[in-house]
């Protein structure tokens, strides 16, 4: 059986387009084919993580990552600097996430045989 | 080597389309395997691509060519073209539709996957 390892760069506003959902789709794919899949939170990207704390936060393009976690999705990753500049914290998420910094990203891409962006 | 392609723009929305349709052609032109182009998100648009009085839109890249030459796979994503409001028969003959499973196989079979 083939095995590649998949990083997934989440940078775009769910807000924007269908892109994200369509990338989300993406990732429980190739989850559910049981390869290696990590998942990280970047720039807008990291919206996609804020809760929803009010009706008005919710719209046509809403996307659930709550699904990463049945689908045993254990590296979900946040960028700390792409945090800070949108005034965020860990603590802002809608799942838990693991705080990387961006000096770590290019390692981390190092480490995957396909990374997929929006 | 052995590639898979996926195509995420629409036809007029980025040049990536003809950036990737002349990579394939050079790929195979040297020798290269191209498994599968995957067209997902935007890219779906090139399946109905509507056709000039000439028979063909100066815009699009000549996909069917490539079915035509090569016998290359072209699949457009199910899921992608129903959001979308596409029904899978209004597709350009020479097109086929297919689920995230078809992208995943040619991933896996490939050597490089690379992105448009």
């Amino acid at each position: 059986m083939y095995s590649k390892r998949y990083l997934f760069l989440f940078r775009s506003a769910p807000q924007k387009n269908c892109r994200t959902s369509e990338l989300l789709d993406n990732v429980l794919t190739v989850a559910a084919f049981d390869q290696p899949v990590t998942v990280l939170f970047l720039d807008d990207g990291v919206y996609c993580l804020k809760s929803n704390s009010s009706p008005e936060d919710t719209h046509r393009f809403s996307v659930s990552f709550s699904s990463l976690a049945f689908y045993a999705i254990r590296d979900t990753l946040v960028e700390y600097e792409s945090l800070k500049e949108r005034r965020l914290t860990v603590l802002d998420c809608s799942i838990a996430a693991t705080v990387i910094y961006r000096s770590e990203i290019a390692g981390l891409v190092a480490t995957h045989d396909y990374v997929v962006s929006t | 080597m052995k590639y898979m392609i996926q195509i995420s723009y629409a036809p007029g929305q980025s040049a990536s389309s003809w950036n990737a349709y002349e990579f394939i052609q050079t790929a195979l032109k040297e020798g290269h395997e191209v498994l599968r182009v995957f067209f997902y998100h935007d890219g779906v648009y090139h399946g109905v691509c509507p056709r000039l009085p000439s028979g063909r839109a100066a815009f699009f890249p000549d996909w069917i060519a490539l079915v035509r030459v090569y016998n290359i796979a072209l699949v457009v994503c199910t899921s992608a073209l129903e959001r979308r409001g596409i029904h899978p028969t209004n597709l350009t003959e020479g097109f086929q539709t297919g689920g995230l499973g078809l992208w995943m196989d040619a991933s896996l079979k490939a050597d490089r996957v690379i992105f448009f």
